[in-house]
């Protein structure tokens, strides 16, 4: 079957291609409810989820990708959140639940959604500042989601994290030199003689005058701050950066230099980043591929271009049109979702997105959607599309 | 004129009036002005440590607290260097004549005598003088002048409580912190046991324990020392709980967090990221648990399990009113001061404390 | 005797000078490692206490002004155009700190007039929130002070009567007769008077959400004069503010139906319990609360984010204000929710009949939503006008940056244009163009005076020497 991947909300202006569009199978809710309403809901749910299961294992045998830098393979965050008497887990948080997806040597991965989606988690994951429940992460063809923290630490410095917050991000009670010193200190990575003008040049580098050195971070503005952040993260060399809402916390000029700098760094050294945001426009402007996540799960995947010209997943569409643009003349035709975001704990069956789709079926309160490929590079987890290959 | 700058300009949209302006602008204008010190360079700030200063001393309790306390540092150790009259444990035998007169009537009527039997005696032992230039503040009961007792009690009463502070704290520091930092089990173990020890009735443990010691052979000198640091190793719970908290909130900054990426160790990690952080409410705290301690000394003296005379602490001082009804009544010279003493002590510590927590706490702002 | 009394002087004075010496080495060392360490970017001690002895001085005078006992005739004021519900004029609102003044606001001057929405942005720092706690005097004293300059304010309160009491609206007829009815108990028996007849009450006017009304009458207050006692009748009644953070500004301990019934409670005189909860429930239903009885029974706590920043709203709408403030109510919602609430919010001006005075720093919102914007650097207002105005053709150099500067989902160029530098420390401002260091498109002019305001178009205002007459006339 030919899959139309045109936008399903311009859709109904457009007769021709009813047909071969997966709109065909939801529209109208009360003719679709037939159609499902005689199927054995747990039953079924209980079935596919060990099909999922099953497919799961099987990927985690395959070989990591040689051209991927970073891949990750059905990793999965819980955080328990209550425990019997015995101390068995009884109720957990999913923070992020299944989530597969690989990223190249010197490219850029942003990773887009809503507070409380995950996105926070799963960059820290993957660095395993926190321990993975479940699932593969390849660093380098290295699987070092089963690593040992005392194993792991030489690796540290192949990957580094720049966080959102550039005032509690650093330590109080350090010097700027003393703060981007002691990792290369730490880590032997230059003689100790010439520390200081390793630590000068990464300054220079990133736009931080020499006298900066002796200062303490709360003298400077949170633009400065965070390039003490990056330069911090720059002293270890790493090759993959998680750069964990690194503009949210500033202004709108000093962004703009942050993002340049990011930008620039990337191109003189090759750094590839995973750049996690809910600022959709600034997302769009740093990366080459985008995730869409939604209560942990990845809903949407694949290219900027891909994404932005014909985004599937009813969610990103709304989350696209709900930027505000600056244009007081454009006014948008929005589509305004309904209510709040479900609480991560307590996450709706099916489709986690169903409670706020405006296109939700009978079926997508009961069965996930499967992740799947669509366009080359582009996945997306939507019933609005054919589910089986 | 970088070529930097020329892209600026080639990126704002040229507006009408604007476009001109520009050429004569890029030659001139910015040039000039593109070494000088950015806006903020001139602006001076309040350094950290001025900071926390300004905010204690913006307060008139602390800065009373402050003179108190420095008042009575001066007073007991460099106290008996200016007033060195009397040492230490020195009797004061100054011989002192006293008259008695007894009267005695003789005969009746128009014949009656009164004759004067006048005593000499000879004092050899200067006890409970009153107050007179040789000895400010009189004498007690041994012929001690209770000025310099008053100077050397300071000294004992501080030291004793300043270390058990510090046993305190290390200790509290020590389990707080692995407790906070390794979480789980550990922090399970510690916390019931902190549990334990704060449910310990502390008075009547102090004094069993002061009994017990005597029986085990500990001599008297030493026994408050002893007393005290048996009264820290039950007492660390409170700064262990403070300590874990604090670690427990600065685990999860995300500074913490960056040095994990570091790859830093955890004893890195411990000593230099955390510790240093907990300071600030760990000086609070050890100011304010100063004048418990005071306190703490003092019961235990008056109760007679204090340093043994003739020296002296402040509260052996006091204790002189459990045993003398009469000097409770009549010599207030003997007792007033050392009580005032504890009560200025205990005030000073409790005033310096809150300052101090005012000031070290950022988010206090008046 | 003499001789006795030297020696002991000459003693206790070699004594003091040996340990005076010793302490003062002390003290010479920590100096000299706090020097070590520190460096020229620090005031000294002597600095900090002549900036605080000048800063008591006057935080006191003004912190006095605001708890005299005024006569209304102090902080009446006139309003300059009848069209305007808040003219702000010239206003200074400072901070007294120790490291010096921080001129917050300084020297701003914009009108609201009645029934638009005036958007105030500006990047951290720049006053525009300082602004709006000014016009609710609600700038945290000693130390934030409105130091001079006027906010008139058009209010519209109770008509008091000679014994200070509201006078009533009553019902009256076709022919402007006065309604009465039966006057009841509270079983709702009809009370009778002494010759056995019902009592009789005129009926009370009451609006479409069953309060009571009352003959009202405009006033113009200037703000800054106002004490701060006096400021009660303005605040939540005709002036109301949204916050940013809707986690924190409710009340965690009594419910949303508590909180919201208070505020009725307060500010209508003779109001019932059961008046205040169907204003409640009619203003929860006016936010778009779906099930606006079980909100009205919950604890903030249980409501999300964007339920809680609705919940706020309908308080600041339930004393029926005239302007609202909305401190940038969206930046801690999510997109998706912002887009609710901004939904929202212009649906609700239509309908009630007030301005909004909306503080945001992204353009976005601003876009969408004011009707004027006014852009703020540095404590002055750098340019104003219409939002087509400023969006379309901007003319400070900043303004244009600003929006330059923010990547947009249309655009797709490699590189963001930004502004250099940073946001300029407010003490201690220097007497030019507080932009000029950042500006690229400097002219000699920029290091004289501050620049005037400079009007391009009849509602288009901006300060910057480019535009200045002697320039215009160059070209």
């Amino acid at each position: 079957m030919k899959i139309n991947l045109k936008n399903p909300f311009k859709k109904n202006k457009d007769e021709e291609t009813e047909k071969a569009s997966p709109q065909d199978v939801k529209t109208e809710e009360n003719a679709e409810a037939g159609e499902f309403g005689s199927f054995n809901d747990e039953e079924e749910a209980r079935k596919e989820q060990e099909e999922r299961d099953l497919k799961a294992e099987e990927d985690l045998k395959l070989p990591p990708d040689p051209e991927a830098i970073l891949e990750v393979r059905h990793l999965k965050k819980y955080f328990v959140l209550g425990k019997n008497l015995i101390g068995k887990p009884t109720s957990y948080l999913r923070a992020v639940d299944d989530v597969s997806f690989t990223l190249k040597k010197g490219e850029t991965l942003g990773i887009v959604g809503e507070s409380g989606c995950g996105k926070t988690t799963l960059g820290r994951t993957i660095l395993k500042l926190y321990e993975p429940t479940a699932g593969q992460v390849f660093f380098k063809q290295q699987d070092i989601a089963k690593l040992k923290p005392s194993k792991m630490r030489p690796l540290r410095t192949q990957m580094q994290i720049i966080f959102q917050d550039p005032y509690s991000s650093l330590p109080p009670r350090s010097t700027v030199g003393g703060i981007l010193a002691e990792p290369v200190r730490v880590h032997n990575l230059v003689p100790k003689e010439e520390t200081k003008d390793y630590v000068l040049k990464i300054m220079e580098k990133c736009g931080l005058r020499d006298y900066y050195y002796e200062r303490y971070p709360h003298e400077f503005s949170g633009g400065q701050r965070q390039r003490i952040c990056i330069a911090r993260a720059l002293s270890v060399n790493p090759e993959l950066v998680v750069c964990d809402e690194p503009v949210s916390a500033l202004d709108v000029s000093i962004q703009a230099q942050i993002i340049n700098l990011l930008k620039d760094l990337q191109d003189k050294m090759g750094f590839t980043y995973l750049f996690i945001s809910h600022d959709l426009s600034v997302v769009k402007h740093i990366s080459d591929r985008i995730g869409v996540m939604y209560l942990g799960s990845m809903v949407e995947f694949g290219n900027k271009n891909d994404i932005f010209s014909n985004p599937l997943h009813p969610y990103t569409q709304a989350l696209f049109s709900a930027v505000p643009n600056p244009n007081p003349d454009v006014k948008m035709n929005r589509i305004v979702l309904s209510g709040d975001i479900p609480s991560p704990a307590n996450p709706p069956k099916g489709c986690k997105f169903h409670t706020r789709c405006p296109k939700a079926m009978e079926i997508c309160s009961h069965i996930a959607p499967v992740y799947k490929e669509y366009e080359p590079g582009h996945f997306a987890a939507c019933h609005c599309y054919p589910q089986e290959d | 004129m970088n070529k930097r700058d020329e892209e600026k300009f080639e990126s704002i949209p040229e507006t009408d009036g604007v476009a001109e302006v520009k050429a004569t602008s890029s030659e001139v204008g910015f040039a000039e002005f593109n070494d000088e010190k950015p806006l903020d360079k001139n602006v001076r700030l309040l350094s950290p440590g001025r900071m926390v200063a300004r905010r204690f001393f913006r307060s008139k309790l602390s800065i009373i607290g402050l003179v108190l306390i420095i008042g009575l540092f001066v007073f007991s150790w460099f106290g008996p260097v200016v007033y060195n009259r009397w040492g230490e444990t020195e009797t004061d035998y100054a011989a002192t004549i006293q008259y008695e007169y007894n009267e005695i009537k003789v005969g009746s009527g128009d014949n009656e005598y009164t004759f004067y039997q006048v005593i000499e005696r000879t004092v050899y032992l200067s006890e409970l003088a009153p107050c007179s230039p040789d000895h400010p503040l009189g004498t007690d009961k041994t012929g001690i002048d209770v000025l310099t007792q008053l100077m050397y009690g300071g000294r004992i009463s501080l030291t004793i409580s300043f270390l058990a502070v510090f046993v305190t704290t290390i200790l509290g520091v020590v389990f707080g912190g692995i407790a906070g930092y390794f979480g789980g089990k550990i922090d399970n173990v510690i916390m019931r046991f902190c549990d334990i020890l704060m449910c310990l009735p502390g008075m009547p443990i102090l004094l069993i324990v002061g009994t017990l010691g005597e029986g085990v052979g500990i001599p008297n000198q030493f026994r408050i020392y002893f007393l005290m640091g048996f009264l820290a190793l039950i007492s660390w719970g409170g700064i262990a709980r403070l300590v874990r908290g604090q670690i427990l909130f600065l685990r999860e900054q995300e500074y913490m967090v960056a040095a994990e990426a570091m790859g830093y160790s955890t004893t890195r990690k411990i000593f230099k990221h955390l510790l240093p952080n907990v300071l600030p409410q760990l000086i609070v705290s050890m100011t304010l648990s100063l004048g418990s301690m005071i306190l703490y000394e003092a019961t235990l003296s008056y109760l007679n399990l204090g340093v043994p005379a003739p020296n002296a602490a402040w509260g052996t001082m006091i204790n002189i009113i459990s045993r003398d009804t009469n000097v409770l009544q009549e010599n207030f010279n003997v007792w007033g001061p050392p009580g005032i003493c504890i009560i200025l002590a205990v005030l000073g510590f409790n005033f310096v404390g809150d300052g101090l927590r005012d000031a070290l706490d950022p988010k206090m702002r008046r | 005797m003499k001789e006795w009394f030297k020696k002991v002087g000459v003693a206790v004075a070699d004594w003091f000078k040996k340990v005076g010496s010793v302490i003062a080495g002390w003290f010479k060392k920590i100096a000299a490692k706090f020097k070590k360490e520190k460096n020229g970017n620090y005031l000294t001690g002597a600095e900090v206490r002549q900036i605080s002895k000048e800063n008591n001085k006057v935080m006191h005078s003004l912190e006095k002004k605001k708890k005299r006992k005024a006569k209304e005739e102090e902080f009446v004021a006139e309003m300059k155009d009848s069209s305007n519900i808040l003219e702000i004029e010239n206003l200074h609102s400072y901070f007294f700190t120790d490291q010096g003044v921080v001129k917050a606001v300084n020297g701003v001057s914009f009108n609201v007039p009645q029934g638009s929405t005036v958007g105030i942005v500006g990047e951290s720092g720049c006053g525009k929130s300082v602004t709006s706690m000014s016009i609710m005097q609600l700038l945290q004293g000693p130390q934030g002070q409105i130091y001079s300059g006027s906010i008139r304010f058009k209010s519209l309160d109770f008509k008091l009567d000679s014994k200070g009491k509201p006078i009533p609206i009553y019902e009256t007829d076709e022919n402007g007769e006065i309604l009465y009815e039966d006057l009841k108990d509270s079983k709702g028996n009809v009370k009778l008077d002494k010759d056995g007849s019902p009592k009789k009450v005129p009926v009370h006017k009451r609006d479409i959400y069953g309060t009571k009304q009352y003959e009202m009458e405009e006033k113009v207050f200037d703000i800054a004069q106002m004490p701060t006692k006096e400021m009660y009748r303005l605040r939540g009644r005709q002036l109301a503010m949204i916050f940013q953070e809707p986690m924190t500004s409710l009340n965690p301990v009594f419910t949303i139906g508590d909180q919201l019934d208070e505020v009725t409670l307060l500010h209508v005189p003779e109001a019932t319990k059961e008046e205040a909860k169907k204003r409640s429930l009619e203003m929860l239903n006016l936010v778009g609360i779906a099930m606006p009885e079980r909100v009205y029974k919950s604890y903030p706590h249980e409501l999300s984010g964007g339920m809680r920043q609705r919940v706020m709203i309908a308080m600041a709408l339930e004393g029926n204000p005239r302007l609202i403030i909305a401190d940038e109510p969206t930046t801690a919602l999510d997109v998706t929710i912002q887009a609710q609430i901004l939904d929202l919010l212009r649906s609700l001006k239509d309908r009630i009949n007030g301005s909004i005075l909306l503080i945001t720093h992204d353009l976005g919102v601003i876009a969408e939503m004011a009707d004027y914007v006014v852009v703020m650097y540095a404590g002055r207002i750098i340019e104003q006008g219409t939002a087509s105005e400023i969006f379309h053709s901007p003319k400070h150099p900043y303004t244009i940056g600003l929006q330059k500067s923010k990547p947009t989902m249309d655009s797709d160029s490699d590189t963001l244009f930004s502004i250099p530098g940073n946001v300029p420390n407010p003490i201690n401002m220097p007497d030019y163009c507080y932009f000029r260091e950042r500006c690229s498109k400097c002219i000699h002019k920029c290091s004289g005076d501050y620049p005037e305001m400079i009007q391009v178009s009849p509602t288009h205002w901006v300060a910057c020497h480019l535009y200045s007459q002697e320039n215009k006339d160059e070209n």
